[in-house]
């Protein structure tokens, strides 16, 4: 077994310990990806969301009258694709990656109040 | 087609190229909806608000909001913007020209705090024969 495999294994171990403290969430493909300037109308892919992804919703120190920010620690994953996420039934705009280690990953989340 | 159209489709031809599809800057036009994270992409509008010459003839502004990640000071703006130089100053497309450029300052987007925004504007004429 090499160390990434043992590096994973405990990440998923780590997440089964704060069970408790994991949501469940939805990230949320962006549905339209261009525009066709020759033709002048978009290009809508709509790509399924991923869902089911472990989570913990955590604080965020950043403050501002105009939006709500909290950060999401999950296992990682390629976010390009991505746009917002669901939390709840409420839909965030998910911002700058604070960290990704390849293995974790803190992400900034907002919405407006 | 009428002078509005035909200076819209004539701008879109330079976004449409291969030239500029291989800059990648994800350029999107004005009234389509697109986040792009906290990653540079530009959105264009044109203005032919202008005088002109001819009921067929139009001139305006091209405005272009140059978007890029907050916290990265103003030489990303600066490089897309001598990008779009090179593309748009004292060129021609079709029949729609360009002419000199400007840049206004590096500010905070309002819709979306990740992310900074600058306007770069150009003027044009359409010459349209009567």
């Amino acid at each position: 077994m090499n160390f990434d495999s043992i590096i994973q294994k405990n990440v998923d171990m780590a997440f089964g310990i704060i069970e408790s403290l994991v949501t469940l969430v939805t990230f949320n493909t962006k549905d339209t990806i261009e525009f066709d300037f020759a033709g002048a109308v978009p290009v809508v892919e709509n790509m399924a969301d991923l869902e089911g992804v472990e989570a913990v919703v955590q604080k965020s120190k950043k403050e501002s009258s105009e939006f709500l920010y909290k950060e999401l620690l999950t296992k990682s994953i390629n976010i390009d694709m991505y746009d917002k996420v669901t939390i709840d039934g409420e839909q965030w705009t998910i911002g700058q990656p604070i960290y990704d280690d390849g293995y974790t990953q803190l992400l900034e989340i907002f919405r407006s109040r | 087609m009428g002078k509005y159209v035909l200076t819209e489709s004539e701008i879109f031809t330079l976004f449409d190229s291969a030239e500029w599809k291989a800059e990648a800057i994800p350029t999107f036009p004005a009234n389509f909806d697109q986040e792009s994270g906290g990653k540079e992409w530009i959105r264009m509008s044109i203005v032919p608000n202008g005088d002109s010459l001819n009921m067929l003839s139009i001139s305006g502004v091209l405005m272009i909001e140059l978007f890029i990640a907050t916290g990265r000071g103003p030489r990303p703006i600066s490089v897309i913007a001598d990008t779009l130089d090179s593309y748009l100053q004292q060129r021609t497309f079709g029949t729609t020209q360009f002419f000199k450029s400007a840049l206004g300052p590096v500010e905070r987007d309002r819709d979306n705090p990740i992310l900074a925004r600058a306007i770069y504007s150009i003027p044009f004429s359409h010459f349209g024969v009567n």
